[in-house]
């Protein structure tokens, strides 16, 4: 056949004779271009980590398992299991044999240890490249009490993770949300916190007090939410390391709702109803200072803003329905963005910047969904009875959302999906959650 | 067409509503928050007694989908409310502004206190103190009727008006 | 008549053609093939020796020979893993070889900084001990956790003019299809349904064509056309054929250099490379970044792995140009393990080739 090709090309073209020998004489090199491709998860291999000195095998096993479980969560890697493996990893330190990891097709190899040293686990670690036949960034090295042992892993995948696809991971992060019980018409709700992977869990409040909507300070330090301990809805800040927290906002005759912080930590933007009417504020929490940034008859609320600190997105009902608007922290030239129709809420400004997520709700069903900041280029990438409540990953790659099922026994759960709109995944947590808020990377 | 579905349900409503006791303890439970639980209630045919103001005369309204403007019929209400409030003194309320599930939970909070505060506005405006009258909003936190159905969104989507004692009384 | 006329007056003038340029270029091949020969006695010395996997893909995966040395212009770094692996003519008595590198120990012994109560440390393990491997050089910026934070290029997705309200407008062409049964579907993720439809079709079937072909190499006119001249053109050079290599033997299946890859020929090549370019783990950024690679071929059609390089890039961070490099360079090598399906007798066509990886068209699937 190829003879054939070869012939039926000197037939038909014999000027190409002369073309060919011209090219070859430049020997200039044969141009391919390439635009289609496939999009699958990367193969990759984790041998059990070696256990060192007198650790007992359980850590070991547990940090690789949650390692992987953290890579192939993502939907952008496939773990190649252990029984597929042509050979073993027994020494850290001895040399790699690449073509048996090929042999399996295993495009990342990750391999390590694990040893105790006083109170502490020494976790090392290193990621090869199988095709390139050499390790992918340096061997790294982390150190810490036993009991964290679960954030060592996910650091290592986090640093996996970053190495191949080249961004940062999200793996060694917390989410606080709103941890539901009882029966739909008497919800009990208590502030929890958790591992971004549902592990850890624990409650920050009783369930005697409604709690509402939770949102990460950006060091992970405090909680902003709303409450009503003080009857009305008050917005609150919560301190982590002392679990004690206290009242913003408490002008009567009021109600704030809806707190966010501003990327600096110390400005908190919430919403304030008065007379029916519903404002965004913005309170200085160093001096106190008050300052109204919309004004009008209409609902405006769940700001967010821009990771630069420049601007605020925030939800709207000024053109009769839910509609997403842009604005200068001091309230100046408001943009609308959402155009589609359907109403819009819940705007969150993604830590990349480059995008806003966001709860639309149209013919009945709700979606997530991604737009860019000027509101071009809308993507719905959930589809459901009711889906609210996105918030960002730390890379800026995954949305996290809550979830209500329909009917008498309809329930919340936590859920995240990739902004590519793949991968939509159930965060499994002890009872039904809602209102997520997912922190930054842990230092 | 929506209105005429929506008088029709509200109508069936208040058809259940007066013949139900249960709606009545139900409506007990919802107020917990409030100082109700210290007022006894009295007899539904005691025309003083709060009893007869909630099954009666009727202590809530209804609106529609997205929407805080008051129908004729829930305006009759309020001035059925308005008028005990004028007689009864002793009373106060707080306005409870409700909305359904099918909405984001602080829009819905902002459109509970938007709904409480037409309800107040009326009220005051047939006469009630401005002190007697507070509001709170739920949003879709508090519902009454769990069915993912528009029967029971439109029970859902309310505004109660929950006696006090007053501080008078 | 007329026609047979005709075909023996082509064939006669390519024969004259073939005989004259193929004198010019019979010198050429020979110095290239260096390094196939060093692969060629490096896999039968260790097939000779017994100790290479017994998977045939292998013979393309080891490049290499003990006395690889001598070619200093190779990548420093893959002769270290050369030698590694030819320490380990045992796969499993690894810890035997050993004692041959003399860094062994990693260790716990290394000077481990102090631990800060509850906070985790993270320590670089001292260059100096750790094994041979990892001081060889490294890929740039491998080691940066974080992305890049500072504005990230646009997101040039090509959807937003189409209708936007409608359920996921991720893939146009899969929405079409998929949204009527969206509407009274199930409660999942709306593009996930369109996504995973898409992708599989993707994954299992590839395209007999791209959906784009770059403009440089559309030589034919019309489509319609060649396919209609190629049936009458291969027919002709079938009949030509066979009268060729009976008459002109062995020598017709040498090296045949007078002739460029046709349309269809480059067209197999990247569809075959295109199978193994999985843009699955790119970063965002990198999926807006087009890279050029160049790679040397051997004339058996299997890539020379160290060859491969990455000329240049544009779109996007040097950082991004990275990742998406080493993608492009598994593409090539994991779908070139067993021979591209390239024709032998042009093998100076392509004993060289530059590959151009545009994910321009992935980003939105």
């Amino acid at each position: 056949m190829r003879v054939s090709f070869f012939f039926a090309i000197a037939t038909l073209l014999p000027l190409q004779l002369i073309n060919v020998s011209a090219a070859l004489a430049q020997s200039s090199p044969l141009r391919i271009e390439i635009t289609q491709g496939v999009i699958e998860p990367l193969p990759f291999a984790i041998p059990n980590f070696i256990a060192e000195n007198t650790v007992s095998n359980e850590y070991p096993q547990n940090i690789s398992r949650v390692i992987a479980n953290d890579l192939t969560g993502t939907g952008l890697f496939r773990e190649i299991p252990e029984t597929a493996f042509i050979s073993q990893v027994r020494d850290f330190s001895a040399s790699v044999q690449f073509a048996d990891w090929k042999a399996i097709n295993a495009q990342a190899l990750i391999t390590g240890t694990v040893a105790i040293s006083g109170d502490n686990l020494v976790v090392q670690f290193r990621l090869f490249d199988v095709f390139a036949n050499s390790e992918l960034g340096q061997g790294l090295q982390f150190t810490g009490p036993i009991s964290t042992w679960r954030r060592m892993a996910h650091k290592v995948a986090d640093s996996v993770y970053s190495r191949i696809t080249g961004e940062g991971g999200y793996f060694d992060s917390r989410i606080v949300f709103v941890s539901e019980t009882g029966a739909k018409g008497q919800r009990q709700k208590r502030l929890a916190i958790m591992d971004y992977d549902g592990e850890n869990v624990s409650y920050l409040t009783d369930a005697e007090t409604l709690v509402l909507v939770p949102r990460f300070s950006p060091d992970g330090d405090r909680i902003l939410y709303t409450s009503y301990a003080t009857g009305n809805p008050r917005i609150h800040e919560l301190y982590l390391n002392s679990s004690q927290s206290r009242v913003l906002e408490q002008s009567t005759g009021t109600m704030s709702f809806s707190p966010r912080f501003a990327p600096d930590g110390q400005t908190v933007i919430y919403s304030l109803e008065q007379g029916g009417n519903t404002d965004i504020y913005s309170l200085n929490l160093d001096n106190g200072e008050v300052r109204r940034l919309t004004s009008g008859p209409s609902i405006d609320t769940a700001p967010s803003f821009s990771p630069d600190g420049s601007r605020i997105v925030f939800e709207s009902d000024r053109s009769g329905g839910q509609q997403l608007y842009v604005m200068s922290v001091t309230g100046e030239q408001v943009q609308r963005i959402s155009f589609g129709e359907g109403r819009y809420g819940t705007p969150v400004w993604s830590p990349r910047g480059d995008l806003i997520a966001f709860s639309k709700q149209n013919r009945g069903r709700f979606h997530i969904g991604v737009m860019r900041v000027d509101g071009s280029e809308e993507r719905l990438l959930t589809a459901s009875f009711l889906d609210e409540s996105p918030t960002w990953a730390p890379n800026g790659r995954v949305i996290m959302f809550a979830r209500e099922t329909r009917g008498e026994l309809g329930r919340f759960s936590l859920y995240t999906v990739d902004i590519s709109g793949r991968n939509l995944k159930q965060v499994l947590t002890p009872a039904g959650a809602s209102d997520p808020s997912w922190s930054a990377l842990q230092k | 067409m929506n209105y005429m579905r929506l008088a029709l349900s509200m109508f069936s409503i208040f058809l259940v509503a007066a013949c139900s006791n249960s709606l009545g303890s139900d409506v007990n439970e919802f107020n917990g928050q409030s100082d109700l639980a210290n007022i006894s209630t009295g007899s539904v045919s005691d025309v003083t007694s709060p009893a007869h103001f909630q099954q009666v005369l009727g202590d809530r309204v209804f609106f529609a989908v997205d929407d805080s403007s008051l129908s004729i019929d829930a305006q009759a209400i309020l001035d059925d409310q308005a008028n005990w409030l004028l007689e009864n003194v002793n009373y106060d309320a707080v306005i409870e502004g409700h909305a359904d599930e099918r909405g984001t939970r602080e829009y819905n909070l902002a459109l509970g206190a938007r709904r409480a505060n037409t309800v107040r506005e009326y009220l005051i405006s047939r006469g009630i103190l401005e002190t007697r009258l507070e509001t709170i909003s739920y949003g879709k936190e508090r519902p009454i009727e769990i069915c993912s159905n528009e029967s029971c969104y439109a029970l859902n989507r309310r505004v109660v008006t929950v006696l006090t004692s007053g501080v008078s009384g | 008549m007329k026609t047979g006329t005709y075909i023996s007056g082509i064939c006669h003038l390519f024969l004259v053609a073939w005989v004259m340029l193929s004198a010019t270029f019979q010198s050429e091949p020979t110095h290239s093939f260096a390094v196939q020969e060093v692969t060629l006695v490096s896999t039968t010395e260790f097939a000779a020796i017994g100790v290479l996997p017994q998977q045939p893909d292998v013979l393309m995966e080891a490049p290499n020979s003990p006395d690889l040395s001598t070619f200093d212009s190779i990548d420093p770094q893959v002769m270290t893993s050369n030698d590694q692996r030819l320490s380990k003519t045992q796969p499993d008595v690894t810890e035997t070889v050993q004692p041959d590198n003399p860094p062994v120990n990693i260790p716990l012994s290394i000077p481990v900084d102090p631990i800060i109560d509850s906070t985790l440390e993270i320590t670089p393990p001292e260059p100096s001990k750790l094994p041979a491997l990892s001081s060889a050089p490294q890929p740039p910026n491998a080691e940066r956790i974080a992305p890049e934070v500072v504005a990230p290029p646009p997101i040039d997705v090509t959807i937003g003019d189409l209708d936007q309200d409608a359920i996921a407008p991720l893939n146009t062409k899969a929405e079409t299809v998929e949204e009527p049964q969206e509407e009274t579907a199930r409660e999942e993720a709306t593009t996930e349904i369109v996504t995973e439809a898409e992708e599989s079709d993707i994954s299992d079937v590839v395209p007999v064509r791209p959906l784009f072909r770059p403009r440089e190499l559309i030589i034919e006119t019309q489509e319609s056309d060649v396919d209609e001249q190629d049936i009458i053109a291969s027919a002709v050079a079938d009949a030509i054929a066979d009268v060729m290599i009976s008459s002109s033997n062995s020598n017709a299946q040498q090296s045949q250099p007078g002739s460029q890859l046709s349309s269809h020929e480059q067209e197999a090549f990247r569809l075959e490379v295109g199978h193994c370019w999985n843009v699955g783990s790119l970063s965002t950024e990198a999926l807006q970044t087009k890279i050029v690679v160049s790679v040397l071929m051997r004339q058996d059609t299997t890539p020379i792995e160290e060859s491969i390089k990455l000329q240049s890039y544009s779109g996007g961070t040097r950082n991004a140009a990275d990742k998406a490099f080493g993608v492009a360079r598994r593409a090539i090598i994991r779908c070139g393990k067993k021979g591209y399906n390239l024709p032998v007798e042009k093998y100076e066509t392509w004993r060289e080739i530059e590959i151009e990886f545009n994910p321009e068209q992935m980003r939105n699937r």
